[in-house]
This record gives C-alpha cells, structure tokens and sequence, in this order.
C-alpha cells in the first residue's frame, strides 16, 4: 500500500500521456484522469473531502482573477481581425512584390511574414496552414525546389510561438509566475536571431543553387504602377500594429494586458480605415476567437483540476526526487527537461506542454542552481525561452514534428512527405545551433530586458 | 427530424447564444482596456473599478463558450491514432468518455462552484481593499454557469452521438460544421 501511494503521481502522470493518444478532447482526459486519481486520493486518505470542495477556488483564482492573463484573449482577437480583414494576405503578397529582385525574394517574403505576424495565430497548426495555403502553391509555381519550398514555410509558421507578441509567452510567463514585460523583451532577441538566420540560409541557398529558387520575371510596367504606394501601406499596417503593441510594453505605456487591448483595437482600427471590416467579417473574428479562447481555457481549466491533484498525491515532490534520481548535476536536470520537452513537441502542441508540463516541471527549475552562469532571478527567463527554443525545434524534427503533418495536410498532396522532411532539415540544424548558443551565451536572453526594462 | 436531435438542438441554443454574446464582449473589453490606457496616461482618471472590469470581462469569455467550443469540435484532440480507429469505436469512445468523465467532473463542478458563489453572496464579498467592483458572488457565478453550459453542449452532442450510432442515415457527424451552421443562421434570417 505504501509503495502504491508512493508511486501513484507517477500513476497519474502516465495515464494522462496515454489517455491523450485516444483522440479525446485533451480537456475531457484531463477530467477523466482527474476524477479517478482524485477518488482514488480521498479512498487512500491523501486527500480530504474539504479539500477537493475548494476546486473552484482554483479555477477562479488562476483562471478569472489574473489580470495577465486578460492579455490571452486580446491578443487571439487581435489576429483574427488581422486575419480575416485579409491585412495578413496584403502582406504576403506585398512582401512579394517588393522583394522579387532579391535571390530567394519569394522565400524570404514567407520568412518575413511568419515573423510580422507571429501574433496572428498564435497556434502553430493554424499558422502554418495559413501560410501554406497563402504562399507554397505560389512558390512551387514560380519554380521553387518543392523541399525549400516547405522547408520555408514550416520554419516560418512556427516563429509565431517565440517572437511576442505571443500567445504562448502569456501562459508561461503565468505559470511560472514571471513578468511577462520582461519575458516578451527577453524572447525578442531568440526569436530575431532565428528569422535572420533563416533570411541569411535563403539567400545564401538561392545563391549557391540559383534553381532551386528562380527570381520572378521582371514587372510589366502596368504592373510597376502604383506598386509602391500599395505596398507601403500593406507593409506598414502589420508593423503599426507590431509597433504599437511592442511599443506600448517597451516605453513603459501599458502592461502587456492593455497592449493587448491597443493591439486588438489598432487591428479594429486598421480593417475599418482599409473599409474590410463589414459586420459578417467582424462577427466571423469573433467567432472564431471565442473557439479559440475557449479551446486554451478549457484545457486551462481540466490541467488545473489536474495539477490540484496531482500536487495533493505529492506530484511535486515526485518529479523532484526523479529528477534527483536521474541526472545529478543542476546541468543534467536542465538537459533532462530539455529532451523531455524536445520529445512531447513531438506528440503536442503548446498548449499541452506549456499547460500541463510546465506547472510541473516548475518546482525543479526553481530548485536549479548554475552557480555563475545564470543569476538565480534570471534563470527562470533563461529557461522559458529555452524552452520555447526547443518546442518550436521540435515541431519541425522529422519524422514526428508537428508543423509538418499541418503543412502536408494543407498542401494537399503538392510536396510529398520526403521534400518536406529533406527541406526541413537545414532549418532545424539551424535550430539546433542557435539553441546551443542561447545555452552558451544566456546574455543573448538577458541583456536586452536589462538595458531596456531599467 | 426525430425528437432526440431536437433536444439536441435546444441544448445546443443557449450554448450559441451565449458564443455570440462572448463575442461581442471581446469588443467591450477591447473598449475598456483603451479608456483605461488612455485615461491612465493623459486624463489620470484610472482606478480599480476599470481594471477589476477588464478580469471580470476576461473571464466570462473565458469560461462560458466550452460548451458553444464543443459542438464545433474546437476542442484539441490528439489525433494521431486517429486513422486506426473506426468511425463507430470513435463515436463509442466519445459517448462513454462524456458519461463517465465529464458529466460527472461538470456536476462536480457545478455543485462546488455553486457554493462557492453563494458563499460569496451571503458574505457580501466585495474587492480586496475594498477599492473596484463589488458583488463578487456575480463573477463567482460565472464557474457553476460555465459547467452548467458546458453540459448542455455536452448533452447535445451525446444525444447526436446516439443518433449517429442507432440511425447513421439520419446523421454522420455529431459535432455542427461552419457550413451547416451558416446555412441554418441563414434559414432563420429569411424567416424572421
């Protein structure tokens, strides 16, 4: 008996990962392995009655009562406004046009975009269908080499879970009980330093291996006419946006919960000034952002019931003495979670991992100690961006990532698996080098939220 | 049409009705949030009433559509066993899943957080401090509300379920489609 009550987190833990491979709703395993641990907790005397009674206490307080987390809502709003008064697609195509001249220029135009609008989405599959849709058709047309092609397009649907805004960042800054100015500043530097390699591989790529990426033909002088004009504003109303959001947490305007009000509000403002904003196309946003609110919530709601319990059955002091038990250095902890990570970005989206693991990972990274590498306050920012680093390496690693099935999905049988496996690879070495860096050198992290946030 | 999926679709209405309401309280938060920042900056007129508002508005989007999510399927699932499984295991898998689990986490759920609001309201709980909003037990509403909701989303994608399972002919898919949504907003439009 006392073994069993030993082992039971660990129970728990494993019936979850094998409950969610049964294509459930991730909200409804979360339910279910809630309610059988917890009567199996109040049947072995773990939990008292009174205990499992105050449930709604922690719903409400982590859930409702957060002002952080207002941001979450906001900023889901706020992209499908940009998204469905099509400033998202004026974009791309502008990018386009303007960079036809450039070796790669269609390329790096999907690279930009992906990191313009890293907020629209917010979730990887919806970013990375959106892209594929919009642009590999027109890039396989223009002669792209269908693996760069995909290659492109995967890496560049996944930036939108580092570069902020994003939604991803609210939750883990929430979690692990961080500032989320402060977390948004630190993974600005990552995520520019990944969409510039890209830029740079693309063009080096198209260089080396002109047919691979074939510049556009020259414009028609009809076409020329009035390109410049319209490009400007398609190019400019995304980065207004940017700015204004980014703008409004860096100068110290508004917490990032109200830069997400100004974000959605300036994409309000845009659509209606561009004359796209009719009530069908409004009322569409709304929609789909209250299935999208919705969605996050709801596994909110059932990994904190989850987590209630889990921590009730001595979850944390499980997963603690396992670390212990595995790795013996601080280091090896931090690899440890580093690869556990890496392999669940295999099988889950963020929403999962960040939800569900995070809040238990939390107690050993507070634990960690990397003596004179990384500040103890700074570590666990050091770490969140870490972590988004791996996931978003993750989803692109063969044959499991994410991204890939979502991109293979949407381009309905226009790459086949192996060019998308054989583009991607590049992208994720590229990956791979930059995470090893941010590891070496955590000032790449740190500094900027130190000079700007003083 | 037979009786089952009729209830099913009364179900389904309040879940819908209060999606549209959702949606158009992001719009309202958007507002508040503006007042509150420009107010704040130029005006100096913020205070905590504005703020407990933007949580309170926060989380009733948050917490009321789950069961509006379900009926169109929006709720994340790992799918990738999914090509493995029959249609008819899927939907016996759904069917015992809701039995089992959620209605019984839901009516947890409810009663607790029935409680809890009320608690808040024989206690006339107002904001810490005593500065923002008071008559805390309304947004305390909000957690039984949210499972009572739930469950009607719930229960009317348990009784398609058992249409689909008993009378495939009649129904292939439990969850509304944005086509079959658009078309029957469309149908009740032009009869209004």
């Amino acid at each position: 008996m006392e073994v069993f009550i030993e082992i039971l987190p660990g129970l728990m833990f494993l019936t979850l990962i094998a409950g969610l491979f049964s294509s459930l709703p991730v909200g409804f395993v979360l339910m279910g392995t809630t309610l059988i641990f917890g009567a199996l907790a109040l049947g072995l005397g773990e939990m008292r009655f009174a205990q499992v009674t105050l449930m709604p206490n922690r719903i409400f307080g982590g859930i409702i009562e957060n002002p952080v987390l207002v941001a979450a809502p906001m900023f889901i709003f706020m992209g499908l406004v940009m998204e469905r008064t099509r400033i998202a697609e004026d974009l791309l195509i502008s990018l386009q046009k303007v960079l036809r001249v450039v070796p790669g220029g269609l390329a790096l135009a999907v690279t930009l975009m992906g990191t313009i609008l890293a907020a629209a989405t917010g979730i990887i599959g919806a970013s990375v269908v959106m892209l594929t849709v919009l642009a590999l058709p027109t890039m396989l047309a223009r002669g792209y080499a269908p693996s760069l092609a995909a290659g492109t397009v995967a890496s560049a649907g996944t930036l939108g879970i580092l570069i902020p805004p994003s939604v991803m960042l609210v939750f883990m800054g929430d979690l692990l009980t961080l500032n989320l100015a402060k977390l948004f500043v630190a993974a600005f530097v990552p995520g520019l330093c990944l969409a510039g390699i890209y830029l740079v591989y693309i063009v080096v790529q198209s260089i080396l291996r002109p047919d691979s990426a074939p510049k556009a033909p020259p414009m028609s002088p009809d076409e020329r006419a009035g390109i410049l004009r319209e490009s400007a504003v398609a190019l400019a109303l995304p980065l207004l946006i940017i700015v204004a959001v980014l703008g409004s947490i860096v100068g110290g305007f508004a917490t990032p919960t109200e830069a997400s009000g100004v974000g959605a509000f300036a994409a309000l403002l845009l659509g209606l000034l561009r004359g796209r904003l009719s009530w069908r196309t409004l009322s569409g946003a709304m929609d789909g952002s209250v299935r999208t609110i919705s969605m996050l919530f709801f596994i909110f709601v059932g990994a904190t019931a989850f987590a209630y319990v889990f921590r009730h059955i001595g979850g944390e002091h499980f997963i603690v003495e396992t670390a212990r038990s595995f790795a013996i250095s601080d280091w090896g902890l931090l690899a440890m979670m580093m690869i556990m990570v890496f392999i669940m970005g295999f099988f889950f989206d963020w929403i999962e991992i960040t939800l569900i693991v995070l809040p238990i990972f939390a107690p050993i990274v507070q634990i960690m100690d990397l003596g004179d590498h990384v500040t103890r306050s700074d570590l666990i920012y050091w770490f969140a961006v870490l972590v988004a680093v791996n996931l978003q390496t993750s989803f692109l690693t063969p044959p499991f990532g994410f991204a890939l099935f979502f991109l293979k999905g949407a381009a309905e049988g226009a790459v086949t698996m192996a060019q998308v496996y054989r583009g991607v690879i590049p992208f994720v070495l590229l990956q791979v080098a930059i995470l090893g860096l941010l590891i070496w050198q955590p000032w790449i992290v740190l500094s900027l939220p130190e000079a700007v946030l003083r | 049409m037979p009786l089952t999926l009729r209830i099913a679709q009364a179900c389904a209405w309040p879940c819908h009705l209060v999606a549209r309401a959702c949606g158009l309280l992001l719009l309202v938060l958007t507002g508040v949030i503006m007042y509150d920042v420009i107010g704040r900056r130029f005006f100096n007129t913020g205070s905590f009433v504005v703020s407990d508002l933007e949580w309170h508005l926060h989380g009733a989007i948050a917490m009321l559509c789950f069961g509006y999510a379900y009926l169109r399927d929006a709720h994340v699932r790992i799918d990738i066993f999914v090509q493995r499984m029959s249609h008819r295991f899927r939907l016996h898998l759904e069917f015992w899943a809701i039995l089992l689990f959620v209605l019984p986490f839901l009516a947890l759920l409810f009663w607790f957080g029935w409680d809890f609001a009320e608690r808040a309201y024989v206690r006339n709980e107002g904001p810490v401090g005593g500065m923002g909003l008071p008559n805390r037990w309304i947004i305390k509403s909000v957690v039984p509300l949210s499972a009572v909701l739930m469950a009607f989303g719930v229960v009317s994608v348990l009784l398609r379920i058992w249409v689909a399972l008993s009378r495939p002919d009649l129904l292939l898919s439990p969850f509304e489609t944005d086509t079959a949504h658009s078309d029957k907003r469309q149908s009740s439009e032009s009869s209004v």
